[in-house]
């Protein structure tokens, strides 16, 4: 008997809206949990997934999925390619799954309430694989980096740093806060779909894929590959509800959504994908720089998307530009410096052949970012390793929970974005944040950062105070990735001249 | 930076094996007469095609030598260029 077309019947399948008789449409998708904009009914249920799998064939093809991933992971078991990795790869894997495994959850939770919340059948049928494939890739990457734990005590933190205050997660939950957890489902979906996914994702998905397919991590490559098969399909639940909010006159709130998730991601994954690719990726098997990424995936790709789709380019797209350059750099600083605070080994990645890669890929690196490692690499040089490290703590945005950083050395200058609200001084890292903060600042005034923390008294006083506050046992301290060898580069260079 | 503005070419970006050599030689197959453009990448090709790209799948199996489905596409494609149609003998890749 011939089988109908998956389109012949898909939309009948999945058709599960219904007019109520119990209770009110409003008491069903009460506005807080489902905001429609006021936009019709009639026009949310034209929404039509893009994308169309039935769910035996989606539970088929996950299956497929999991088993190329595992048996990857198993056949290269025996290879001790972790154990034989550089300081450098470890860096990076520690930093990867300790804060992107347990994100997972976060996206999973909010394509549950889509799921339920979604003013269309197609919306809700499409988070429903959304939510299973996001606790695949939490119980994926839990899984795959707690096989390190068995070398490296640092890898409990792929779940433990979740659970922390500690200041990473401190900044990073409240992103996924503002945009999956504290919205409705419509907005959510937009801007954790679009925002979120369909600019961000790919970087660190595939791109550092080449990266880990270069550095001969397979079993990785392969992982976070198979994770991007998911949030290629997923994410394309954006495209209809904007396409729905601008037939809708409702391009200008569409608009926001994107621009506020799109910049509270950026900054995140400025620090996971560019100190990953421009630092913590052994030089010899770099790709591209986070920059040459960049304009592929999120300047070209991501931007062509967002114009196409009618909306327009955030309307910080030239900060962004400038923000690309630098941001990351800086906060590579202040992880390097502060590095007791992480609690995996930062590396420095400055030796004097990834100097000159950096000045490369970045023109002008020597002049700004270099001028700070040549007083940490002489202050190394000469044994005083206490002068490596600042005896302030640093200031951080009151929006992205990340370091305040200027330009530096011939570059110098200095970041002013503050603001006073209610008696209390707001800082911000950039017009960007403060931007995102003055639209709201009821949403946004109540949130304490790390440092916020230390001067209203919330973490102990004491030399362990802030440790013990943050979940980090004296062994749980980060330390240099090399134990200052890397030192060693600039020591040849000198004798060779003496 | 790129330029945003630039004519829209679209399609798959595919993870470098088997099905994804099939993929290439599919989409020059079905879409002759646009402008193709093959990036190689460490770990995978980026396929793009100037203004809409068909992927059928019947043109990969044979490519292939055995019978391929939108699963069998999804799981070897991370990522894409374009507003995606599937359904179930082919994906178009749309550029508006």
């Amino acid at each position: 008997m011939a089988m109908l077309k998956m389109e012949d019947w898909y939309d009948l399948a999945r058709e599960t809206s219904w007019t109520p008789s119990y209770v009110r449409v409003d008491e069903m998708f009460p506005k807080p949990m489902s905001n429609d904009f006021d936009i019709p009914i009639s026009e949310w249920e034209k929404f039509d997934e893009p994308y169309k799998i039935s769910y035996r064939e989606y539970v088929r093809m996950q299956r497929d999925k999991d088993v190329s991933a595992y048996s990857v992971k198993a056949a290269l078991a025996r290879s001790k390619f972790f154990e034989n990795a550089s300081p450098h790869w470890k860096a990076l894997l520690a930093l990867h799954f300790s804060t992107v495994g347990w994100s997972e959850f976060h996206s999973a939770s909010c394509f549950a309430r889509q799921s339920r919340f979604g003013r269309s059948p197609g919306m809700r049928n499409m988070a429903t694989f959304g939510t299973l494939d996001e606790i695949r890739h939490g119980q994926i990457q839990i899984f795959f980096g707690y096989e390190f734990l068995k070398h490296d005590a640092v890898f409990d933190w792929c779940h433990k740093s979740s659970k922390t205050e500690n200041w990473i997660p401190i900044s990073l939950r409240h992103a996924l806060d503002d945009i999956c957890h504290t919205r409705d489902a419509t907005t959510a979906a937009i801007m954790l779909t679009v925002g979120f996914e369909q600019s961000f994702t790919n970087l660190q998905f595939v791109a550092l894929s080449a990266d880990a397919a270069k550095c001969g991590d397979h079993t990785f490559a392969t992982m976070l590959t198979s994770v991007q098969t998911d949030e290629a399909r997923h994410a394309q639940i954006g495209e209809p509800l904007v396409r729905i909010m601008c037939a809708n006159g409702k391009k200008e709130e569409a608009q926001k959504l994107v621009d506020i998730a799109f910049w509270r991601m950026w900054k995140q994954f400025s620090v996971l994908s560019g100190v990953g690719m421009d630092y913590y990726t052994p030089i010899e098997h770099r790709e591209h720089s986070l920059k040459e990424f960049m304009e592929e995936w999120v300047i070209g790709q991501f931007g062509r998307s967002v114009v196409a789709l009618g909306l327009d380019l955030p309307w910080y797209w030239d900060e962004l530009h400038k923000d690309i350059e630098s941001f990351h750099h800086a906060q590579q600083i202040g992880l390097y410096v502060y590095r007791a605070l992480q609690w995996w080994r930062p590396i420095a990645g400055v030796s004097p052949d990834e100097r000159e890669w950096l000045e490369k890929k970045y023109p002008g690196w020597n002049e700004s970012y270099g001028k700070c490692w040549d007083v940490v690499t002489e202050n190394i040089r000469n044994g005083d390793l206490e002068k490596t490290v600042p005896p302030v703590p640093p200031l951080v945005c009151n929006m992205c929970g990340l370091e305040v950083a200027g330009g530096v050395g011939d570059h110098w200058h200095p970041v002013n974005y503050n603001l006073e609200l209610d008696g209390r001084r707001y800082h911000f890292c950039s017009s960007v944040c403060k931007w995102i903060f003055e639209e709201e600042p009821e949403r946004y005034k109540g949130h304490t950062s790390i440092i916020d923390r230390v001067l209203d008294g919330t973490v102990p006083p004491g030399p362990d105070g802030l440790f013990e506050y943050m979940g980090q046992s004296e062994a749980e301290r980060g330390v240099d990735g090399y134990d200052y060898e890397w030192i060693d580069g600039y020591n040849v260079i000198r004798e060779a001249a003496e | 930076m790129a330029n945003v503005n630039e004519d829209r070419y679209v399609g798959p970006v595919m993870r470098k094996g088997e099905i994804g050599d099939a993929v290439i030689e599919a989409i020059q197959e079905d879409n002759k007469g646009r402008d193709i453009i093959i990036e190689e990448h460490e770990s995978y090709f980026r396929i793009k095609v100037e203004g809409e790209c068909l992927l059928r799948f019947e043109t990969v199996g044979d490519m292939l030598g055995s019978d391929v489905a939108s699963s069998d596409i999804e799981s070897a494609m991370p990522a894409f260029e374009g507003f995606i149609r599937v359904s179930t003998d082919q994906i178009r890749f749309l550029s508006k």
